[in-house]
């Protein structure tokens, strides 16, 4: 088990002081627990193996301040009060990773504060609400406690010891700071915001959820462009729990998804001609392995960052591209965009390294870390390093080809 | 001593075991209900009330539940209005206790302010004015309000319903949970400031503290009787006020009772033991223990001290399957002849310094008749011996109405 240490964060003009569990080393990812509160988890410790994870207490459910979920009113003051722990934990662009009630969390800090995470995962999210399939949140709440499971796992499970008093207390009092915000209803309005999320987000549900219906993991995928959504079988609500081992893949394979992708190899031909291939872009279309792009006018010809060279693309369209690295003969890179508009943050970059006296390696890059458009999440993914590399050959063999004999 | 009849409004006529299989509250399944029934169940309510001022009781008590077999009451105001008018008419000066609308479940706290006033003008006023947080079932679950505000929610309605009534001018309210432009509610009570106020409470430290502040009265309403966790509770008062410098006077304290009283010990066993039984298994018995503390509504030290309480003590987790024999020995439910039934009373109302005394003599399945010769028998029988119990002290009881005239029209 990775070793927790508790930071407190100071928020909200002083008057909070939030507890943040923190585990584990690598890149920052926020975590926000479901309705009883915290519980480090063995979904945690797999996650602290990779990230650096905070946990953030929701107000009211660290051990020995219950008086502290008075201070935040409303839902709206409860996202406030994360947008100014994120900030000063130093975790902005983080991924988040939100579970039941706490990925209802996310999903508004995400649709409130588009740059605030760089990827969402939302397992089993409360937050929307469709009258053909009601979330018996209100009937689990206040129903007998032999009635939980129920709600929450597809399989009967083993009982657990029964807590002690002073546990059933603290859960009690937890799940009543956490309703605060979702009662008896948990919608403020998360439908309307869903399309303000512009970050690749996945979306889990498990297929036998008796507490929030797999339905909605259809509404999510919808309502988030570009979204995933995995729905995981033989699994209820508490999917990390029931279902650890599938859980923790569909997470772990969207965390560590790719953003940058590349392929190279040598060409038979020095950098300046295989650079002029590239650098005219009236030459590109002979060599895009993506039947991508149709034609670009002559008299194009690439010199220096900030030119932008026009390019017709084969579904009709136009795109301008901005060139943002440029050294003549060995690297060249562009963001593309729509005519008139601001390029959505995907790079093109190709890069020539002389070895030996006629040959090149040559290095192609497409990398959508900053691309903001979800619209083009799924082109983005669709850009292996399969296409790149039928570009490459296809460069090649235009680079490679014998000068044209003259007639003479 | 000043003694009201509590009256709940029960349907009567649930069937053989309903509380075995169902919730008395907010899911209670109303297709066991004869409409015909419901009306007669209804009107016995409303009838008992009017026998009990006619019969000299110093007043009548109603209390608030919505979605509720054991106390059919979304508005008691309602039943309190038509008790107000009638008694009017006929002369009698009986205090009109609403053991009230629920503060910390109303969305609609200015509704309560006018409806109170009305209802001490058009009684003459003779109404005292309960402001009870509400159960946690009837806030959290029937007006769906979180747990975890129902006080916050309470604190400030109460403070508005005070201002609404007292402030001579309209003036603006920004609370939290509330906002007005104009406030300036028509009719204000005949009782200026304002009506005496009750508060009930099940006794917890912060409560009864409040109430002392307030210098309101704290009214015990627990179905446990005076045994099995009063004491604790009536000592806790006590001693809080003399912390808080209030003085020892008994009117501050009011408590609610269980009484069913018969010729003898062995008729009362006879009349009363299935309706009192039936009471406690299918009405107050059949609450389920978590609607009663939905998340939230209590804190986390009030709850595992609940929880550490609950194997000894109070009689809540046992109502639902206690026999009759149970019910009596523990005081839960004081049975018997007027001399037994009087006897008993007066032992604990001295002991615990009680002033204000409620005693429910409808209870359950109870038919009418029954009810009625229960309201006479204590009435002529039982009430005379209590009375003059705190005469020799001479307090003032300052939580009674200020009656303008009460005797009303006829005087």
């Amino acid at each position: 088990m990775a070793e927790v240490r508790d930071e407190t964060v100071e928020a909200w003009d002083g008057r909070l002081r939030l507890h943040v569990k923190v585990a584990g080393d690598g890149p920052p990812l926020l975590f926000f627990h479901p309705l009883p509160g915290l519980a480090w988890s063995p979904l945690l410790d797999r996650l602290a193996a990779q990230y650096t994870v905070y946990a953030p207490e929701h107000p009211g459910t660290s051990p020995g301040d219950p008086q502290a979920i008075r201070e935040v009113q409303t839902f709206w003051e409860l996202l406030l009060v994360y947008e100014e722990v994120i900030g000063r934990l130093g975790v902005d662009g983080a991924a988040a990773v939100g579970q039941s009630f706490g990925g209802m969390v996310a999903a508004d800090l995400a649709a409130s504060f588009p740059r605030l995470f760089s990827r969402l995962v939302l397992l089993a999210p409360l937050g929307l609400w469709r009258d053909d399939a009601p979330i018996p949140l209100v009937e689990m709440v206040s129903g007998p406690p032999e009635d939980m499971p129920g709600y929450l796992y597809a399989r009967a499970r083993p009982d657990d010891p029964p807590p002690d008093p002073a546990a059933i207390a603290q859960g009690t009092w937890n799940v009543g700071c956490t309703t605060k915000f979702a009662w008896p209803i948990a919608d403020h309005g998360l439908a309307r915001r869903l399309h303000r999320i512009r970050v690749p987000a996945l979306v889990v549900w498990g297929r036998q959820d008796a507490l929030v219906p797999v339905a909605y993991a259809e509404d999510f995928g919808r309502g988030i462009a570009g979204s995933q959504v995995v729905v995981i079988d033989d699994c209820g609500h508490a999917m990390a729990a029931e279902q650890p081992g599938r859980t923790w893949t569909a997470i772990s394979e969207f965390l560590a998804e790719p953003r940058t992708v590349s392929a190279s190899r040598e060409i038979a031909a020095g950098p300046e001609r295989i650079f002029e291939l590239i650098a005219d872009p009236a030459r590109q279309p002979g060599w895009d392995g993506n039947d991508n792009l149709a034609v670009a006018a002559d008299g194009q010809r690439v010199r220096q960052v900030g030119d932008v060279f026009s390019m017709l693309l084969t579904r009709g369209e136009v795109r301008e591209n901005h060139v943002v690295e440029f050294e003549e003969g060995r690297r060249m890179a562009w963001t593309p965009s729509e005519v008139g508009r601001r390029p959505p943050g995907h790079l093109w970059r190709w890069e020539l390294e002389p070895c030996g006296a006629s040959a090149t390696w040559v290095t192609c890059t497409y990398d959508w870390t900053q691309l903001t458009d979800p619209g083009r999440f799924g082109r983005a993914r669709a850009t292996t390093a399969d296409r790149l590399r039928s570009s490459l050959d296809r460069l090649a063999a235009l680079a490679e080809e014998p000068p044209e004999s003259g007639s003479d | 001593m000043k003694v009201s009849l509590f009256e709940q409004v029960p349907y009567r006529y649930l069937p053989e075991g309903f509380g075995d299989q169902h919730s008395s509250v907010v899911t209670a399944p109303y297709d066991v209900v004869d409409p015909h029934l419901m009306t007669e169940s209804l009107f016995s309510a409303y009838a008992e009330l009017l026998h009990a001022a006619r019969a000299g009781f110093d007043g009548v008590c109603v209390t608030e539940h919505g979605q509720s077999a054991y106390d059919i009451s979304p508005n008691p105001d309602l039943l309190a209005s038509a008790v107000a008018y009638a008694t009017r008419a006929e002369g009698l000066d009986v205090a009109i206790t609403v053991l009230g609308r629920s503060l910390g479940k109303t969305r609609e706290p200015l509704r309560i302010a006018e409806e109170y006033a009305l209802l001490d003008c058009v009684s003459g006023g003779r109404l005292i004015a309960g402001f009870p947080v509400g159960l946690s079932y009837d806030a959290n679950l029937n007006a769906a309000l979180p747990g975890v505000e129902t006080r916050e929610r309470y604190r400030e309605h109460r403070d508005l319903i005070l201002k609404a009534w007292s402030e001579p001018r309209p003036f603006p309210w920004n609370g939290r949970f509330e906002k007005y432009g104009q406030v300036n509610i028509w009719p204000r009570p005949v009782q200026q400031p304002h009506p005496p106020v009750w508060v009930p409470g099940t006794g917890s430290p912060g409560t009864l503290r409040d109430i002392l502040a307030h210098d309101f009265a704290f009214v015990y309403l627990s179905w446990d009787g005076p045994k099995l966790v009063g004491r604790q509770v009536f000592d806790r008062y006590w001693e809080l006020a003399e912390e808080t410098g209030r003085d020892r006077n008994p009117y501050r304290l009011a408590f609610l009772q269980v009484v069913a009283v018969s010729e003898t010990d062995e008729r009362a066993e006879r009349e009363y033991a299935a309706h009192l039984q039936s009471h406690y298994r299918s009405g107050v018995g059949a609450i389920p223990a978590t609607a009663l503390a939905v998340p939230g509504y209590a804190e986390p030290a009030a709850i595992e001290g609940m929880l550490r309480a609950a194997g000894h003590g109070g009689m809540l987790s046992r109502m639902h399957t206690a026999t009759y024999r149970e019910l009596v020995d523990s005081q839960v439910a004081i049975v018997g002849s007027p001399a037994t039934v009087a006897d008993q009373i007066e032992a604990f109302v001295r002991e615990f310094r009680i002033g204000n005394l409620l005693v429910m003599l409808q209870n359950g399945s109870m038919p009418r008749d029954l009810t009625e010769k229960n309201i006479s028998l204590f009435a002529g029988e039982v009430l005379p011996r209590l009375r003059p119990i705190w005469d020799d002290e001479g307090w003032v009881n300052h939580w009674w109405p200020r009656a303008q005239g009460a005797a009303g029209e006829q005087a």
